[in-house]
């Protein structure tokens, strides 16, 4: 096995956990304006109804329709809790609403289920072997997942008329909606995928590891700082600042010398210094270009 | 203080919700089986004793919280609280208050010496990390893992200490981590002779412990010492042969005629013991037989059954004609060197 090799994988399966979060909350920022951090209670909601029913029935088809419908649920949910928000252009009362929802919603799932770590599935998890370095099965779903469902929605995005119409929902409402287009559909229906999205990644945290009351939270912030640091108009910006939060910290903590005493709790702290440096740089996103002003 | 002086209250501050509900659940267990022996015994003064249990839920404030509830509300005579966060958070409440604790359990070293009202029959963490210390010396490089909680860091500390130069790499993580790969990744290449596992025992142990047995062939030739957390026959359930030959470092296993029938009479008549199975089910039942005693020596006054603790020989199964000796500990409790055989603790 190669060390290097495989921490890379490792970090990899949780930079892409983050990177399905950054890309949900940047589509719903995109038709919003509104920072969606309710996702990362919602992705754990989602996940412990498919916790629930995968220790009743032991099918991951009943479990996996199950928990669709609570994320369809969630992102209805959303979009009729955030949509006035909208309207009036209250986007900071929209963050908070969103946030006393997420913060509201933990805490049941806390009293539901207690707090203790729930693993969905029992004994030690199947492993792909590729020689140099090996991933769980779940893991490998994540990542293939992941990235696919990325190019996706970044192709769509930026090389289709749909993408145009997304992008300019925020801008001009009014003139998208006297184009035929239902804006107020297209945002809920956002909502909807960004919902599960983001619990598809609850799912696979539950099966890779196991699930947490508050596991989403440090997901969430990350992909909103992601959000933020690689540009909230542009998704490759996201895409990289995902996995420079994600993997930067992983080498610090396992390449850096032994006296610093680096260990797996400093790892937050490494995103933090990150997000400051790149704010600093580049205050409007990796890939921003510097505007003159006259 | 009690509303009737004919009736002796004790208040029990242990975790019957959250990661450590299991020793909830068996702390009742084995305070109901010495209660009904206590009352059995004409209790107190004839009356029976009666147990207030509240959930503290190994966590500071919420005994804290639980500790107002049953010296205010409840009127308990004396205490019994369980994780060592929850005795050292109502230390300075006992000592203000004049309320007399008793653990079974707790057994963080901060403990001694943190009022002159609290008392643990435990054994202290120094003792069982001096013993952590003395199996790890022999190899010549270490790497450890860690939960970051009392227990774990109060561990951690003392193998530090102890070990110097031979601990290559001591790895911390938050208690709500579910992912260790890449700790784990880090421990296997660190050339490390030995691993010390020190997690809180429960889900994150077992969680560890699985996702260490995705690549067994990594720990091959590397030996593994661990502390309570893999010592329970149910946390080394699907991790077998990760475990197979591991160094487990406990309280002793207490397994004389007497103990085995109390054991036996707490899994009959009230639920199975495992978690807690061994010294820490006799000290925890001392602790009670030890209030009880001291209340029908004295009255229930809690000034006064401190005074009589602190003074006289204790009673019980393992306490039994020990003197506190102006300590809050026991004074000479050794702990216990396990080694996991054909999926046994075999005491070494």
């Amino acid at each position: 096995m190669d060390f290097f090799l495989q921490i890379l994988v490792n970090s990899l399966v949780t930079g892409t956990q983050v990177l399905l979060f950054a890309v949900s909350l940047y589509l719903i920022r995109s038709v919003s304006k509104i920072e969606h951090v309710a996702l990362g209670a919602i992705a754990t909601f989602v996940a412990y109804m498919f916790y629930v029913v995968f220790m009743f029935s032991g099918s991951f088809v009943a479990s996996g329709i199950f928990a669709l419908g609570w994320a369809l649920i969630f992102g209805y949910i959303s979009f009729h809790l955030l949509e006035k928000f909208y309207k009036n252009n209250d986007t900071l009362l929209g963050l908070l609403a969103s946030l006393s929802f997420g913060i509201a919603l933990e805490s049941l799932i806390g009293i539901i289920f207690e707090t203790d770590a729930k693993s969905i599935l029992d004994g030690v998890l199947p492993v792909v072997d590729f020689g140099l370095f090996r991933i769980t099965t779940p893991g490998l779903i994540t990542v293939s997942m992941g990235l696919v469902l990325t190019m996706i929605i970044a192709f769509v995005v930026l090389r289709t008329p749909y993408g145009r119409v997304l992008r300019s929902i925020t801008e001009n409402n009014a003139l998208v909606s006297s184009l035929g287009v239902n804006a107020g559909f297209v945002r809920m229906a956002i909502y909807c995928m960004g919902c599960v999205l983001t619990g598809f990644v609850g799912v696979m945290i539950g099966l890779n590891s196991a699930l947490t009351p508050f596991m989403g939270f440090n997901l969430v912030i990350t992909g909103f700082i992601a959000l933020f640091i690689g540009g909230v108009t542009d998704i490759r910006g996201v895409v990289v600042a995902t996995y420079l939060l994600s993997l930067v910290p992983e080498f610090l903590i396992n390449y850096s010398p032994r006296y610093l005493d680096f260990s797996a709790s400093h790892k937050m702290f490494f995103v933090f210094v990150i997000a400051l440096v790149c704010v600093l740089a580049k205050p409007n996103g990796l890939f921003s270009k510097r505007i003159r002003k006259s | 203080m009690s509303e009737s002086d004919e009736t002796l209250k004790i208040g029990v501050i242990a975790p019957l919700s959250g990661n450590a509900s299991q020793y909830g659940e068996e702390t009742q267990r084995i305070l109901s089986a010495t209660l009904k022996e206590i009352n059995e015994n004409g209790g107190y003064n004839g009356s029976n004793v009666e147990l207030v249990y509240e959930d503290g839920k190994c966590s500071g404030s919420d005994a804290v919280t639980s500790f107002q509830k049953l010296v205010d509300i409840d009127g308990v005579d004396a205490i019994i609280p369980f994780c060592s966060p929850e005795s050292l958070a109502i230390a300075p409440l006992t000592e203000s208050l004049q309320m007399l604790a008793v653990s079974g359990t707790s057994s963080n070293p901060d403990i001694e010496g943190a009022s002159s009202y609290l008392f643990s029959l435990s054994y202290s963490d120094s003792v069982i990390g001096e013993t952590l210390v003395d199996e790890l010396d022999k190899f010549e490089t270490v790497a450890m893992v860690t939960e970051q909680n009392d227990y774990s860091m109060g561990l951690k500390n003392v193998i530090e200490a102890g070990l110097g130069e031979k601990v290559v790499i001591s790895e911390t993580f938050e208690s709500t981590t579910t992912d260790f790969r890449n700790v784990i990744e880090k421990l296997a290449n660190s050339g490390a002779q030995a691993i010390f596992l020190n997690p809180f025992p429960g889900p994150t142990a077992t969680n560890l412990a699985k996702q260490m047995s995705e690549d067994l062939s990594k720990f091959e030739d590397i030996q593994l010492v661990s502390q309570i957390a893999y010592l329970t026959d149910e946390s080394r359930q699907g991790i077998a042969e990760l475990a197979n030959g591991m160094i487990v470092v406990d309280s002793p296993m207490v397994d004389s005629p007497e103990a085995n029938a109390f054991y036996e009479n707490v899994e009959t008549n009230f639920g199975e013991i495992s978690a807690l199975k061994g010294y820490l089910t006799l000290s925890l039942s001392d602790a009670l037989t030890n209030l009880v005693a001291a209340a029908n020596a004295v009255g229930d006054d809690s000034v006064a059954m401190r005074e009589y603790l602190a003074n006289n020989p204790l009673v019980g199964r393992v306490a039994d004609g020990i003197e506190f000796d102006g300590m809050s500990y026991l004074p000479g409790v050794r702990a216990g060197v396990f080694q996991i055989i054909d999926g046994k603790a075999v005491l070494q």
